[in-house]
């Protein structure tokens, strides 16, 4: 190797070696541990007061909200089997909720577990698996079942 | 008629493996007739999926509902224009424009480099159509948009929605329009310099003609993806209602990906043609920047990454990733076999020079992309390797990739003023000293003013530093021209341009990113406030006083429209209303309701305002971005546009030069043998 190829394959080193550092600092600095309501219970002791998503459903009829400080409060559950479900874990969130926000919607929380079977969030995505994506046959169906159903 | 359609799709694809056959023949045995062939048999494949696509887009115009897909996707009472492009609202219909748009290409690439055939142009011809295959393969077998709802199974039997079901309310967008067709273009179009680089390397004609014609191949679709990425930010911003236009979603990276590996590309092409360095290097690049194209494919198709737009979750994900697979090997199969035909011809001088400043451009790039990729890609391998989830998101990327961006903006500043293979110190200084200064006085007024945010400031400086070398190259050129012909200022810097379009165009294609930069900095600057209020009451924001006024509601045949009204005022007086509103399509099972923002735009800033809706009191939920500079990424765009077309515009001296270099094109029984 000649002194120039040295120097040229040291700075495309000193190059990589600063974006893979970049990429690895990312990470560790903003990476989020992702659970569903089941895999943060086994978890819980390890994550307590540090930000993380949780994934869970919403339990019917726990919305409360206050319309004037755009607080909110909820309880979110993972369904378990055919009728069953995990615990229930409250979350409190302040903010305006989008429209997919409502009972038995899917939910992706943003922050910290208090450790006390509560969730304060500061981030709230309310899934809505279809959103760019037709509906099923049977919501097909269910749309046009008051119409006279012809075959052309 | 859908029977036709599927018949037409068929011949297509009989059409498509012949291609492949007679062009892989072809280009062993040399013989003309077999690459005519080939080249006869694309013209047909092309014609045909056109007419399928026809059909399918009459299937939507007239309404015929007992076709699954268009019952899916369209409904009667949408508008005309966009029951054509109702087409590509869902996969199927996509899917068929994909393949129209990649049938396209091919016919013009085989039709266009006719002048120069021989064994690589026949492979690339083969290579073109095997892409073509699979994703015919993959419409007619998983895909079909012909099919009518009597053919499917799980349809109660005698179901048919009389109307239609409708497309997605939010696809229901001009830009929506055009985006997806654009960035297919950017997409599917890099088949044509992929197959080239392939058919160079299997036919070892490793010359730079490969380079050579599919240069221009190249910047299209590069140019293409990139406004179609922009196309779709502008949707996302104006319809999706988040305040942003770019989210680090996994799709949006998918995008992005090849984008940079092209970018990469472009500039290191010029390295090869003038000094016939970085030849592996450069099919390296065109290679991974097709596999990346087909890569995002997969990942906007099979829902493997969670993102906000994927298409539902479909049988189509895994051949996908199959097909990435297959194309990795088969390149890397080929580029490993004729690494010795690759060697350098020139020596890499002085880190201070041209050569310098692409390797650097290359460098980035590439950094960029793998951040980028594994960013993306995380949530999967984390997935894979520890068995928990991790996500990383907007904040990874934005800590990795402003770094990287504000070097490459530099960069974009001094690369193309670095003489080749070694800049003097007294050049440097001639070059460098004025923008300097600019950058630093830039900077200080930043400060000055009370930016505190680091990057931001940096970020100005260095856009002023590249706006002023971009005008000085143009002013020293006009002025050097101006004397030497006695031509006007404004006429020499216009013959200037004309003579040297590649590199004028160039600037003007800098100079429009710089402007996309200065947008991207506005974001340090961005305020957000959720408020929810009652008719009378106001709220302020940035020095902005903003008022309700109270709302209007309208029910009308497909949705229920509230409008609200609000006033804005600066220091007192009335700058304007503002109408946000919300549409509820209350037909759809979904009730779905989408956002109309109210956007009051500047070249300073954007008020945007959405309307999300009301309690049960009464009072009226509003979130409010004020988003400084937006625009300036709309007309860096246009601007970017204009450095593109002085870029591709033909040129007639070039074409004579070439004539000159290369002799008369080879059309001949013996020229090709």
């Amino acid at each position: 190797m000649t002194a120039k190829q040295t120097k040229l394959a040291f700075g495309i080193a000193t190059i990589a070696i600063c974006i893979v550092s970049l990429v690895v600092v990312g990470v560790e600095k903003t990476s989020m541990y992702y659970f569903t309501v089941a895999e943060l219970e086994a978890r819980e002791a390890d994550f307590v007061g540090k930000k993380i998503k949780l994934a869970g459903k919403v339990v019917p009829g726990s919305i409360i909200r206050d319309d004037a400080t755009l607080n909110i409060s909820f309880r979110v559950w993972e369904p378990v089997g055919d009728k069953g479900h995990t615990q229930a874990r409250v979350v409190t969130y302040k903010g305006i909720v989008p429209d997919t926000f409502r009972d038995e919607a899917d939910v992706i929380v943003e922050g910290k577990t208090q450790g006390d079977g509560t969730f304060v969030a500061d981030h709230l995505l309310a899934k809505c698996p279809s959103k760019y994506e037709s509906k099923s046959y049977e919501e097909m169906k269910a749309l046009h079942n008051d119409k006279p159903v012809t075959k052309s | 008629m859908p029977d036709l359609g599927i018949y037409l799709l068929y011949l297509a694809l009989f059409a498509s493996i012949y291609a492949v056959i007679s062009g892989v023949v072809a280009a062993k045995t040399r013989r003309l007739d077999l690459t005519i062939s080939s080249e006869r048999a694309v013209t047909a494949q092309f014609t045909l999926i056109a007419l399928a696509f026809l059909i399918l887009e009459y299937l939507f115009l007239t309404d015929r509902f007992d076709v699954f897909f268009v019952a899916k996707s369209s409904s009667r009472d949408l508008p005309t224009p966009y029951k054509i492009t109702a087409l590509w609202s869902a996969m199927e219909g996509s899917l068929l424009l994909w393949s129209l748009v990649l049938a396209s290409f091919t016919f013009a690439a085989v039709h266009i480099v006719k002048r120069r055939r021989g064994p690589g142009a026949a492979y690339a011809t083969a290579i073109m159509a095997a892409n073509q295959v699979f994703f015919l393969g993959i419409i007619l077998l998983y895909e079909n948009p012909f099919l009518l709802i009597s053919d499917i199974e799980n349809v109660p039997i005698g179901f048919a929605p009389a109307d239609g079901q409708g497309m997605n309310p939010l696809l229901v967008h001009p830009a929506m329009a055009i985006h997806p067709p654009i960035l297919y273009s950017g997409y599917v179009g890099f088949v044509v310099p992929f197959a080239f680089a392939m058919g160079a390397l299997i036919s070892r004609n490793l010359d730079e003609e490969w380079i050579r014609t599919t240069r221009r191949w190249t910047l299209i679709p590069w140019f293409l993806l990139g406004v179609g990425q922009l196309l779709g930010g502008k949707w996302a911003y104006v319809v999706l209602g988040w305040g942003g236009y770019w989210g680090w979603d996994p799709v949006e990276n998918a995008a992005l990906l090849p984008f940079l590996t092209a970018t990469a590309f472009i500039h290191s092409v010029m390295i090869q043609e003038k000094k016939g360095m970085l030849k592996v290097w450069n099919i390296v690049l065109i290679l991974t920047t097709y596999t990346l194209c087909i890569f995002g494919t997969f990942i906007t198709r099979s829902g493997v990454v969670s993102s906000v737009h994927t298409f539902a979750q479909s049988p189509v994900g895994p051949r996908f990733l199959g097909f990435v697979i297959a194309i990795l090997a088969f390149s890397s199969f080929f580029l490993v076999r004729r690494l010795n035909l690759l060697k350098s011809e020139a020596h890499y001088d002085s880190p201070v020079s041209r050569e310098g400043g692409f390797l650097l451009n290359n460098l980035l790039f590439l950094g960029a992309t793998f951040a980028v990729l594994w960013g993306t890609m995380f949530p999967v391998l984390s997935e894979a390797v520890t068995g928990s989830k991790i996500t990383v998101g907007p904040p990874f990327f934005n800590t990795v990739m402003i770094p990287i961006g504000l070097a490459l903006m530099l960069l974009t500043g001094v690369g193309p003023l670095l003489a080749w293979r070694k800049t003097s110190p007294a050049g440097l200084k001639r070059h460098f000293t004025w923008p300097s200064i600019v950058a630093l006085v830039t900077a200080t007024t930043c400060v000055a003013f009370g930016i505190r945010d680091v990057y931001a400031t940096i970020s100005f400086g260095i856009c002023a530093f590249v706006i002023v070398t971009i005008f000085s190259e143009f002013h020293r050129g006009a002025i050097a021209r101006g004397s030497s012909s006695n031509e006007s200022y404004l006429r020499a810097l216009w013959t200037l341009c004309g003579r040297n379009k590649r590199r004028y165009g160039g600037y003007i294609a800098h100079f429009g990113f710089v402007l996309i930069f200065i947008g991207f900095t506005g974001n340090a600057f961005n305020e957000m406030r959720e408020v929810s209020l009652k008719k009378g009451d106001s709220f302020e924001i940035s020095g902005y006083r903003i008022d309700y006024e109270g709302y209007d509601f309208h029910r009308g045949p497909m949705r229920e429209i509230i409008q609200t009204q609000l006033g804005v005022y600066v220091g007192g007086s009335r700058l304007g209303t503002l109408f946000p509103e919300q549409h509820i399509y209350y037909k759809r099972p979904d009730q779905q309701r989408t956002t109309e923002v109210a956007v009051r735009s500047g070249l300073r800033e954007d008020l945007y305002v959405l309307y999300e809706g009301q309690s049960q009191d009464g009072s009226a939920f509003f979130t409010v971005y004020v988003n400084p500079l937006v625009m300036w990424v709309w007309i860096g765009a246009w601007v970017l546009t204009a450095g593109m077309v002085v870029v591709i515009w033909p040129d007639k001296r070039e074409k004579i030069r070439r004539r000159r270099l290369t002799g008369a094109p080879p059309q001949t029984q013996e020229a090709v043998a």
